[in-house]
């Protein structure tokens, strides 16, 4: 069954240079003329990662243009496609086994502009459909081969414009695109054969005689079984490029149908050996600049040299590549060269440390660990200390400002540093620099900023008592040992926390303070509001202690903000507030600071459980989760 | 809608490189110029050969066009042997046909295989042999494929003289 549309989309493109009419050549190389083979001149390329069985493609016109394409099969027997950049189907083909078959996209109009050959080559049904992806092709006999040589001029080819159709070919019309320079430096000419054959050139650099050189040629007409001669010319000039597009389309009505297309399109590369060169790239002060010109440049790398470099100024300098066709090698990593005063080199930093982490113990403390890299730095720089720079007040640490904490680095490179125990909640922030303090040259530190954070924390076991078994046979009882009572403040004035199970009493010798229970607090002195401040130590210290006052002080953060005066028998803060939520603690003793609160808290013997009944923030409110029993 | 700007971490075990970037919405990544992945995270991780120069670009709309890239590796794409147990692809190095790869047979109507990153501004030639079930060879497809690459970066070798205060190659 003949194919319906190959009458109409007649035009054919083949390479020229067989030994006979109509034979096998596929050689770009060979196409200088003589006679029409039946080798297609290839304009695109496809990949197929995921094709419908049994299709093979023939060959894609070049109008469809680069992109993806989609190939569809609409039954078992039949494929549509639509063109890159196109939202619409082609019409629906019928692809019998064996056969070749045009698949025309039409536009708007309805004229058949971008097609696709293909071939079914499996006796199988059509199933699915695939992407393709269309590619401008490097070499075709458009563009011909790389061309490398210093000279100016121009290399010659020439394909066969073919009429495979029943149909007069009419209104052909041949044009470069006034895009990408090509009208600059690509030509074409028509030859009509001769006795089935055009001239044949001895090279691709020898001119075709008695052609006329045009970027535009119309109203040609190719008879069915006619073919034209279609020569190219490329003039190479002082340029060098990895891509020049060329392009030379050929459109054609046939059949009825316009704005049909047999163009012609690839991509050449014009190189120099004179371009090859290394290039030098240096900043002052500053990465350098790789768009703009380098600093040297020398055919071979010992030939580079930059200079002299101004003394007390930091350089970065990088070697790159660039090859017979202008392209060069992507910048990786700048070398650093700091300069002292005297124009000496202070040596580079070592490299920043890797795997940074911080991992908050049960305790409060924090344990660093990071890992650095000898083999990352040349010997003069390697590192051997490492700089821990740590803040624990919310604020970013300041390597330029901050004292680190030191710690001899170990042979295999490995941090793991604990801190000192924080309160509770404590934000810790920390930047970890890899150091080198070799005695003799100034300590330098890696230029690593990440900051990297954790919270300070306290894990207590504080379970409630738990019911046990003895086997799935009998219970039995939980021997818990309860919490010690008292718990001393201060053991030589006898200020002492009393647990009784159902409440927490504070006592200053003889006095009872205050009681918390499970539902109030119940203090035995007078409350004054009245703001309380002063630094502080730890979250409970003793004041002024003699016959005129002696005073208890509850601190938050370093802070005093509740005053308890056994002598005057006061207990002091700014106000109670009862709209805030306690802020909880399962701390296991009376009283647990916290980074910004410091816990009240209650022991139920009942449960075995501690929680906390009331809190004092760092504004100096008193957060109240009981009663105020106060009379 | 615009590229996205990337930072690139290569891995522990030093096979992998994750590209990462900030934002929301679907991002577009390209490989070499291919649309590699469509993604709504903010990070892939892409395995990069030893020697393989690759261009990355993320974009956060569809319509945007990668830069023109100029990549070291070539893809095959071959249909299947009827007859065929396996393909063997081979390259010609130093005078003599080297075996880089073999893909046993597995009923699919195409197969493709990607070479390793390959020397700038040489021709190099590959071929496709198809074995049959006695380990019969097929006639070879042989290519033979100019390569133009953006170059590999040379050896640093500049050095500094603090008494000339000059930076000199070597």
């Amino acid at each position: 069954m003949p194919d319906a549309h190959a009458d109409k989309v007649s035009l054919v493109v083949y390479h020229t240079g067989a030994e006979i009419a109509d034979g096998w050549q596929p050689v770009v190389a060979n196409c200088l003329g003589g006679e029409r083979s039946c080798s297609l001149a290839k304009s695109l390329s496809w990949q197929r990662y995921s094709p419908i069985s049994g299709v093979r493609l023939i060959h894609v016109e070049g109008y469809s243009g680069e992109g993806s394409a989609t190939l569809q099969a609409v039954t078992v027997d039949t494929l549509r496609w639509q063109p890159p950049g196109e939202t619409t189907w082609s019409e629906t083909v019928e692809v019998p086994y064996g056969e070749e078959r045009i698949i025309p996209w039409a536009s708007a109009g309805g004229n058949y502009t971008k097609t696709i050959k293909v071939k079914r080559v499996l006796n199988a049904d059509l199933v699915g459909e695939e992407t393709i992806h269309l590619r401008d092709t490097y070499n075709t006999v458009a563009a011909g081969d790389d061309y490398t040589s210093e000279d100016v001029g121009y290399t010659y080819s020439a394909v066969g414009l073919y009429n495979a159709g029943s149909a007069q070919a009419t209104g052909l019309e041949l044009l470069i695109p006034d895009a990408d320079g090509m009208r600059d430096w690509l030509r074409f000419a028509t030859e009509v054969p001769v006795d089935g054959a055009i001239q044949t050139i001895a090279d691709q650099f020898t001119a075709p005689t008695d052609v006329e050189w045009n970027y535009y040629k119309a109203s040609l007409t190719l008879a069915p079984g006619a073919w034209l001669g279609l020569w190219m010319r490329r003039q190479y000039t002082a340029d060098v490029s990895a891509h020049k597009r060329v392009e030379i389309r050929a459109a054609y009505t046939s059949g009825g149908l316009d704005n049909l297309h047999a163009d012609l399109r690839g991509i050449a590369r014009r190189g120099k050996a004179s371009h090859r060169q290394y290039q030098l790239f240096v900043g002052q002060d500053a990465p350098p600049d790789f768009d703009a010109a380098p600093q040297d440049t020398a055919a071979a790398q010992e030939d580079l040299s930059y200079g002299p470099l101004d003394a007390d100024h930091t350089y970065y300098y990088e070697e790159l590549y660039r090859n017979a066709y202008g392209l060069v090698a992507a910048p990786q990593e700048t070398t650093r060269l700091p300069l002292d005063a005297e124009g000496d080199v202070l040596i580079n930093p070592p490299s920043g440390p890797s795997d940074v982490g911080l991992l908050a113990q049960s305790d409060g403390t924090i344990l660093v660990t990071a890992r650095y890299f000898k083999s990352l730095d040349a010997a003069a720089a390697q590192a051997n200390k490492w700089a821990i720079f740590l803040t624990a007040d919310g604020t970013d640490p300041d390597p330029d400002v901050d004292e680190p904490v030191v710690e001899t680095m170990s042979s295999s490179g490995i941090l793991e540093y604990t801190t000192a125990a924080h309160l509770d909640e404590t934000p810790i922030r920390c930047i970890v620099r890899a150091r080198r303090d070799d005695g003799e040259n100034p300590v330098s530190d890696s230029e690593n900023a990440a900051i990297y954070t954790a919270t300070a924390t306290y894990w207590w076991a504080n379970l409630p008592r738990p019911d046990l078994a003895i086997g799935r046979t009998y219970g039995a009882y939980a021997t818990v040992v309860e919490p010690d009572s008292p718990v001393y403040i201060d053991e030589a004035k006898n200020v002492r926390w009393v647990i009784t199970g159902h409440s927490v009493e504070l006592w200053a010798d003889t006095a009872l303070v205050w009681t918390l229970s499970d539902d109030n607090w119940k203090p035995e002195f007078s409350i004054i509001t009245d703001d309380v401040s002063g630094a502080g130590v730890g979250t409970v210290e003793i004041g002024t202690w003699d016959v005129g006052a002696k005073e208890i002080f509850f601190n938050v953060n370093g802070t005093q903000r509740l005053k308890v005066d056994v002598v005057a028998e006061t207990i002091t803060w700014n106000g109670a507030d009862y709209v805030e939520a306690v802020h909880s603690s399962g701390a296991g003793v009376p009283v647990w600071g916290c980074y910004a609160n410091t816990c009240f808290q209650f022991y139920n013997a009942a449960t075995g459980v501690w929680s906390t009944k009331m809190s004092l923030n760092s504004s100096g409110a008193l957060v109240l989760g009981v009663n105020l029993d106060y009379v | 809608m615009a590229e996205v700007d990337i930072t690139a971490a290569q891995l522990p075990g030093g096979l992998s490189w994750r590209i990462s970037w900030s934002g929301s919405g679907t991002f577009y990544v390209y490989l070499d110029g291919f649309l590699y992945v469509t993604t709504t995270r903010t990070f892939y991780d892409i395995p990069v050969e030893s020697g393989a120069v690759l261009a990355v670009q993320v974009f956060d709309s569809i319509s945007d066009t990668p830069d023109r890239c100029y990549p070291s590796q070539f893809v095959f794409f071959w249909e299947r042997s009827p007859t065929a147990k396996s393909y063997r692809i081979d390259e010609y190095v130093d005078s003599e046909w080297v075996v880089r790869h073999r893909i046993r047979d597995a009923d699919q109507w195409m197969y493709h295989y990607r070479t390793r990153a390959l020397e700038d501004e040489q021709s190099h030639r590959c071929r496709v042999v198809a074995i049959g079930p006695d380990g019969v060879e097929g006639a070879p497809k042989d290519f033979t494929i100019p390569l133009v690459r953006r170059p590999s970066r040379p050896d640093q070798t500049v050095t500094y003289d603090a008494e000339t205060r000059m930076l000199t190659g070597a």
